[in-house]
């Protein structure tokens, strides 16, 4: 078993980083942030998740829940990225879209000498990606694929790219256990000798949901095994407890701890909590990371 | 933090509002069950004998050691992968074996004494596989052992979890346990030598246990598997009886229609507050129960308010919905688990002992549930009844006209009624019914405009026989007649005041002024519901008695079983059930309330409604009965011969 296991990772290891080929400096940071509240509180663990945000973290999970999700989430600075992703659940094939916005602050131009006695300006870049993927059952899994075109705006100039997605998952006894290589294809050229290169990732992620505790508690954990672009194996685990007083209300408190990517700012710890009410959901979710200022994020889903 | 103080608040009592408060409907038992007329030994207590127990079965079992090293009895396996086909590998891998090797596996509680006795199986129905289903009866093994009974409850736990379509291999195993039983009876030297009555044998079952003791009773007379003849059958056991306890239906449907069973007696029992079964899905069987044979069959469907559907069994207990249940359903309303298996003990026990022993001194329970108001846990219960001796005289489901009974010779009328309209008898779940027709008889005795106590006439009802279908059927005064009614909550409008014809367009314009008025919004009526039964004779002498006399009429008593506000409604068609109350009105009565009256002469039966200003009821099953006298020996008060 455990052998089995060593020869996937590090199988993955491999990949991630042949896709790659070579580490960036700048990586198109939007593909690897937190795209969903939940996923956040839960140390950015949703390759196994079967929610309509899902897509974005395995495209075997476009679709298998149909509803609407937005989110929101504010950067310590003048940051804020804002998704929208649906999902439709139909017989054969289950589509799944997502849009994502992210506003960066990039801070004050270095070229721009100001005025003197004016204040300088700060830089913004816009990033758009908009996600589209399908997923079906077929040998007693669920496959999946998706597309994504990103463009920015940033510094005045307009650049876009294509990356690629594929999955699966398979229930396991309790288990959904998610399997994903995300953010395949070409970096991003910027012009001039700029790039961006695309945060390639693969994710061995498994969630295991609903250990009952009495009528009321639930018990859920998560655990994830991801290889990013630069070959850095980073290990997750999440966990939440569930209160659901009544048929339909649920409060869930959720906490998360990972090894970050070194090459970012994230930290250790993560954390939030969510009240699910009938068909409504609002996520909410902490994270600090190394320059001070702590991220916060809000979510809202409809099912 | 203080801040925080009334966003807490807002949830909590935002979290109050979508609590369903429990609702119930006000409860009778005080008087309905005030007396215990019924005066014979209580059979919810234990009888005579000393109560032994063992084991039988494959003697290889992985999962229980009881069915391993505790078997006194090895029986061979089984193969059902004809009726039960939705296997999974992890079922196989669970148990250690296929349908195909199905284990008659059971455990016995029986008597200490010679016999022979009377053989009792018991099934569960579906539950989860891994939490044992088959030790939730012991409650009942031990009184009917203690009273004679051999009782055995028959594992089947092997069928349970996430299986479909497999109602029909849940009643075969059965019989196939009968055949061992035949086996161990006839093995001497053995424990069961020659102790075994195997002419009176009876199946009771649980939930899809339930479905599976009326698909059993169907196959025990048949030759082959209705769905794959090259299964042969040979059973014909001794079967008398068949108890469903808050059954399936229509789960399985032999070559594609409802179970049809004949010939054996049935009890049915279902709670109001079932959060699984949560419609009285029995009453259909109950109603397809034919006799034919002449032979003193009976059958009684008993719905108590306020049970659950597994407190009938000690395993499953409240947990209807779940290991959860708590977080779906309002559990504070049911009755105790004490209090349930009680009722279950009494009205099962007694149900063995009349149709299994012959004791007659029971038979009354099952016509009218008040004559033992000692007995019954304090709630409230609707009993239907029905015996061999009845001939019906309007079912209501033989045609499209609303003015022919079930014979040639019988018609039907309705006067001053606002409601007339045969329709099929629905159950609580949506698009679901008794698969049974009934008719619904609406009145508004009260006459429309300002004066709110100006009257008309009462609304009728008349079911009337022709003179020669009288004389075929030769009634008497040891006959009774029979009926089946249960109120609804609808009232109609009050009714148009008669023409006056010597006043041109007077009422019509009156009218016409009203109707454009709005609608007012009547309170629920909570006056007793009540009407006047009238049999009139062929010289037109009637004679009348109340309703009420014979049995409880109640209007729809309150169900919600849901623990969230709204989901009642929003989950089932009514938050009521419409089970109709039968009533057994002997035509002694009448002639005692109306000496002038001639029973042999009866020519009609009217529905008077003139007890109940308003009101809706259904009706079913009107006959006449040269009912058993053993139903009629006691009575509650206000009715009913000696």
């Amino acid at each position: 078993m455990w052998h089995r296991l060593t020869r996937v990772l590090v199988t993955l290891a491999i990949l991630a980083t042949a896709a790659q080929g070579q580490e960036s400096e700048r990586v198109l940071s939007v593909l690897r942030m937190p795209s969903w509240p939940r996923a956040a509180a839960l140390a950015n663990i949703g390759a196994s998740t079967s929610l309509p945000e899902g897509l974005l973290y395995n495209p075997a999970l476009a679709g298998t829940v149909s509803g609407l999700a937005g989110s929101a989430h504010f950067f310590g600075s003048d940051s804020a990225l804002s998704t929208v992703v649906a999902g439709l659940s139909t017989g054969l094939v289950s589509i799944g879209v997502g849009v994502q916005m992210l506003r960066a602050d990039l801070g004050f131009d270095p070229l721009v000498d100001p005025i003197p006695g004016s204040s300088l300006t700060r830089n913004h870049s816009l990033t758009g990606v908009t996600t589209l993927g399908g997923s079906m059952r077929w040998k007693g899994m669920r496959w999946g694929a998706s597309a994504k075109y990103i463009t920015l705006v940033e510094r005045g100039v307009d650049a876009d790219a294509f990356a690629f997605d594929v999955g699966a998952q398979r229930q396991v006894g309790p288990f959904s256990v998610g399997l994903a290589v995300q953010n395949l294809g070409e970096g991003m050229n910027l012009g001039s000798s700029d790039e961006m290169e695309m945060p390639t990732r693969v994710t061995l992620a498994a969630e295991g949901q609903g250990l009952p505790k009495g009528a009321f508690l639930d018990f859920g954990a998560l655990a994830a095994l991801s290889v990013d672009q630069d070959g850095e194996v980073l290990p997750a685990a999440g966990g939440q407890v569930l209160y659901s007083p009544l048929d339909g209300w649920t409060f869930s408190l959720r906490a998360g701890v990972r090894r970050p990517a070194p090459s970012t700012n994230e930290r250790p710890v993560t954390g939030g909590f969510a009240v699910a009410l009938d068909r409504l959901t609002i996520d909410y979710a902490i994270e600090s990371v190394k320059t001070g200022d702590a991220v916060h994020r809000i979510g809202v889903r409809l099912r | 933090m203080l801040n925080r103080l009334p966003l807490a608040a807002c949830l909590l009592a935002a979290g109050v509002a979508c609590v369903q408060p429990t609702r119930l409907s006000r409860d009778d038992s005080g008087i309905v069950l005030a007396r215990q007329v019924l005066n014979a030994p209580n059979p919810g207590v234990p009888g005579r004998y000393a109560v032994r127990h063992l084991y039988y079965g494959s003697g290889t079992d992985i999962r229980r050691p009881y069915f391993k090293d505790s078997v006194s009895i090895k029986t061979a396996t089984v193969d059902g992968s004809k009726l039960a086909s939705t296997e999974d590998k992890s079922r196989k891998k669970y148990w250690g074996f296929g349908f195909d090797k199905m284990p008659v596996n059971g455990r016995v509680w029986y008597p200490d004494g010679e016999g022979p006795f009377p053989l009792v199986l018991i099934v569960h129905g579906n539950h989860n596989m891994k939490e044992y289903s088959d030790p939730g009866y012991g409650y009942l093994g031990e009184l009917l052992a203690s009273r004679g009974f051999i009782m055995v409850s028959v594992d089947e736990n092997f069928l349970n979890g996430n299986t479909r379509n497999e109602n029909d291999a849940r009643g075969w195993m059965l019989l196939k346990h009968l055949e061992a039983w035949r086996a161990f009876n006839d093995s001497s030297g053995k424990t069961f030598y020659h102790k075994v009555d195997t002419t009176r044998i009876a199946l009771m079952g649980h939930s899809r246990g339930g479905e599976a003791v009326a698909v059993a009773g169907a196959f025990n007379r048949l030759p082959y598997y209705p769905d794959d003849a090259k299964l042969a059958f040979k059973f014909n056991f001794g079967i008398r009886s068949l108890v469903a306890i808050a059954p399936v239906d229509g789960q399985y449907r032999p070559t594609g229609r409802p179970t049809p069973v004949e010939n054996v007696s049935y009890l049915v029992i279902h709670g109001s507050h079932d959060g699984d079964v949560s419609a009285f899905n029995g009453l259909a069987q109950w109603q397809r129960i034919k006799f034919t044979d002449g032979q003193p069959h009976f059958k009684s469907a008993i719905w108590m308010y306020r049970a659950n559907h597994g407190q009938w069994n000690t395993v499953w207990n409240n947990k209807d919905n779940g290991q959860r249940s708590e977080r779906w359903l309002n559990l504070d309303q049911l009755v105790s688990p004490e209090e349930q298996r009680q009722f279950g003990k009494v009205v099962i026990t007694a149900f063995l002992e009349a149709t299994l022993r012959d004791k007659v001194e029971y038979l009354p329970i099952f016509r009218d549930h008040r004559v033992i108001g000692g007995w019954l846990p304090k709630t409230m219960y609707a009993t239907r009844f029905e015996e061999n001796g009845l001939r019906a005289l309007a079912r209501f489901d033989e045609d499209v006209d609303v003015t022919t009974g079930s014979v040639a010779g019988v018609t039907l009328k309705g006067d001053s009624l606002s409601t007339w309209k045969e329709a099929n008898v629905p159950l609580r779940w949506r698009n679901a019914t008794v698969g049974h027709n009934a008719v619904w008889l609406g009145w508004n005795n009260r006459l429309a405009g300002d004066d709110t106590t100006k009257r008309g006439q009462p609304a009728s009802f008349s079911i009337t026989m022709t003179d020669s279908l009288r004389g075929a059927w030769s009634t008497d005064t040891t006959q009774a007649i029979v009926l089946s009614l249960a109120p609804t909550p609808d009232a109609p409008g009050p009714r148009s005041p008669p023409k006056d014809t010597t006043k041109v367009d007077s009422t019509k314009k009156v009218a016409a002024a009203k109707s454009k008025k709005p609608p007012i919004k009547v309170k629920p009526d909570s006056t007793p519901f009540d009407l006047t039964v009238e049999a009139v004779d062929a010289s037109g002498n009637s004679a009348r008695v109340a309703l009420s006399a014979y049995g409880p009429v109640r209007r729809p008593l309150d169900i919600y079983v849901m623990r969230r506000k709204g989901r009642d409604k929003a989950n089932y068609a009514t938050t009521y059930e419409i089970v109709l109350q039968t009533y057994v009105l002997p035509l002694a009565d009448f002639v005692r309330a109306q000496p002038g009256f001639d029973a042999g002469r009866l020519r009609s039966i009217r529905l008077l409604f003139d007890r109940t200003v308003a009101g809706t009821v259904v009706l079913s099953d009107v006959g006449l009965s040269k009912i058993d006298r053993g139903f009629l020996t006691v009575s509650a008060p206000g009715g009913g011969s000696r």
